[in-house]
């Protein structure tokens, strides 16, 4: 009872600061936990990307309505063809593949797939949970192999044989196919997207990580003769040794012609593409903010709690150990600092997992925990040597 | 025996450095139980450490002290603070009070850290305003009151745990003449009432009342009649 005393009456004191503190603490959290999610969203969607190895190659999705870019033919494959023959004619670009999503239908059970050519394919290499990845030899086989995430798990099983029913648009039929089963994809597992969302473009909008449960096909891309062509945005080329990434307009493309937007030169000279393309500063900001609102929130709690040098000589003159002040100090941080840590972390990692679909992650909630309990033990300890280091008098002098 | 006997006392800052200060240099001291001493000297004479130390507040670099014949070396930091809290009462030249407090509240801090009954202690406190004529004053938060008001306030705090010495650094340092002599008076009829109090100031004339009377200067004391 008179520990809890002590402690409200500890805590009473500098209750604007504390306030002041919690905010800053929670406001704190919250950018740190977005910048961590980027630190590691990116790290991983680029160490895949570099594992790709990309360089002269073009990615699009199905982001330009080919009719619309192209009016030469009704017939779409054609098309898609004749875009695929265009970006390879371009300056610097070998390769042109194409990630297609769409729902197919396996067993009777709708479920959304993403569809790669075969020549990216070969290069993504997705986490696994079991199985294997695919390969040249499984690609030319005439059963389809396909990857299935964690949540289909239950349904299908792996290295077993199912149907896949694809609905044609123009003969407006059902074309069967066989697929098997050759991997099973881990929860939380990022798969190449070649497709971003933002008007300003980043390395890890061309990934997505997979959700717990989430019902999800890899397959290749067999499907370019069933015509079932869909609309989606984003645009992704690798030139030389510089990646950069544009989303246009659908009525931009068909003003400038496909040609315009991807040459070379034009984006050579933009500083702010160039700026992307060179992706790796992206970490260094991202750890940069991060250092500095942990050594801003640090510093300001360490400001805050050597206000209490002056009530903790008070005690120790009147009969209280420097064991005690430790403890009340170390509480003051509990209650001022780790708990809104613990509950901002939580909500913020929550509330991302639920506005993302994603899942929650621990592994950001660990790192940002202990990094903000070094930060605030190092705050006690250094309140506590300085008091120990000074004469009580001369803390008592001190002005407040 | 003597209730605090220091033998060949010393304390030195930054020991063994270029930057040495022998703040105490062999000091040695008896106080008896009852005694009213004053202790004198000039700024950075050692006589504020001397008193941290007879406090408990600081530790010596090396010589004896015993407090009621007990080595106070043998204690534990435990035991240290326990005796801090039970046997000394600090007036400091700043007070030492807690400004955002009540006048109450300042004074119930060594009773957070006593092991004591805290049965009837309302009864104390009221008793202790009353006695130091400032009774009205016992909900007024400390940052509203004058320095004189303040001393009296960190007097009822020295005093809430009855301990047998009393411990004053410069306690009207920081108070006009009017308000140093209630204080003063207030200390020797501490004294009369059987507390043993230790006065460290640069006032000639207020270390006069005392019944022993010692001067400090460069870490060395002196008594003096």
């Amino acid at each position: 009872m008179k520990n809890l005393k002590l402690i409200v009456k500890f805590l009473k004191q500098n209750i604007i600061k504390n306030t002041i503190i919690i905010i800053q603490i929670s406001l704190s959290i919250y950018v740190f936990t977005i910048l961590l999610t980027q630190i590691i969203n990116y790290k991983s969607a680029s160490s895949m990307l570099s594992k790709m190895d990309l360089n002269n190659t073009v990615i699009f999705t199905e982001s330009l309505h080919i009719s619309n870019l192209m009016p030469l033919s009704d017939n779409r494959t054609e098309k898609y063809e004749n875009i695929k023959k265009y970006l390879n004619n371009l300056k610097g670009v070998a390769d042109v593949y194409n990630v297609y999503s769409t729902e197919i239908q396996l067993e009777e059970k709708d479920i959304f797939t993403v569809m790669y050519d075969d020549g990216l394919l070969e290069r993504l290499n997705f986490n696994l949970k079991t199985g294997e990845n695919f390969s040249e030899k499984l690609l030319n086989d005439e059963i389809i192999p396909i990857i299935i995430s964690e949540g289909l798990e239950k349904s299908y099983k792996l290295n077993d044989i199912y149907k896949l029913s694809i609905y044609s648009i123009p003969n407006n039929e059902i074309i069967n196919m066989k697929v098997k089963v050759i991997g099973i994809l881990r929860d939380g597992a990022y798969i190449y997207s070649g497709d971003t969302k933002q008007t300003l473009p980043q390395v890890t909008d061309l990934f997505v990580e997979t959700y717990e449960n989430e019902e999800l096909i890899i397959m290749p891309n067999r499907l370019l003769s069933t015509q079932n062509f869909r609309i989606n945005s984003g645009f992704m080329v690798e030139i030389s040794d510089k990646t950069l990434f544009m989303r246009e307009s659908y009525n931009k493309v068909i003003e400038d012609g496909i040609g315009k937007f991807i040459q070379e030169d034009e984006y050579g000279n933009n500083f702010f593409n160039n700026f992307i393309a060179n992706y790796d500063y992206y970490i260094y900001i991202f750890i940069a903010t991060y250092v500095f609102v942990l050594i801003s929130v640090g510093g300001y709690n360490l400001l805050a709690t050597l206000n209490y040098r002056r009530l903790l000589t008070v005690y120790y003159i009147n009969g209280m150990t420097w064991r005690k002040g430790i403890t009340l100090i170390a509480l003051r941080n509990l209650i001022i600092v780790i708990i809104p840590t613990l509950i901002t972390s939580i909500l913020c990692n929550l509330s991302m997992a639920t506005n993302n679909g994603i899942k929650f992650n621990y592994e950001i909630l660990i790192i940002t925990i202990i990094l903000y309990l070094i930060v605030f033990l190092l705050t006690t300890i250094g309140t506590i040597s300085s008091l120990i280091n000074t004469k009580p008098s001369e803390v008592l002098k001190e002005v407040e | 025996m003597a209730l605090i006997e220091i033998k060949n006392l010393k304390k030195y800052y930054n020991k063994g450095k270029e930057s040495e200060v022998k703040a105490l240099n062999g000091i040695d001291l008896k106080i008896d139980k009852g005694d009213m001493c004053s202790i004198v000297g000039v700024s950075g004479s050692g006589k504020s450490t001397l008193l941290y130390i007879i406090g408990l507040l600081d530790k010596s670099t090396s010589g004896e002290y015993l407090l009621d014949g007990k080595n106070i070396n043998d204690f534990s930091e435990n035991k240290l603070a326990i005796l801090r809290n039970e046997h000394f009462g600090f007036i400091l030249q700043d007070f030492g009070l807690i400004e955002e407090e009540t006048v109450y509240e300042n004074i119930y801090v060594p009773i957070l850290f006593s092991k004591s009954s805290k049965k009837s202690i309302n009864k104390k406190i009221d008793e202790l305003l009353e006695n130091l004529e400032i009774k009205e004053l016992k909900n007024k938060k400390v940052k509203k009151l004058s320095g004189g008001q303040r001393q009296r306030v960190a007097i009822a705090r020295a005093l809430i745990n009855d301990p047998n010495v009393i411990l004053a650094d410069e306690p009207t340092g920081a108070l006009d003449s009017i308000n140093s002599d209630i204080i003063l008076k207030l200390l020797i009829k501490l004294n009369e009432e059987g507390k043993t109090i230790i006065i460290v100031t640069h006032n000639l004339e207020i270390a006069s009342k005392a019944k022993k009377r010692f001067s400090m200067k460069d870490g060395i004391i002196k008594e003096y009649k």
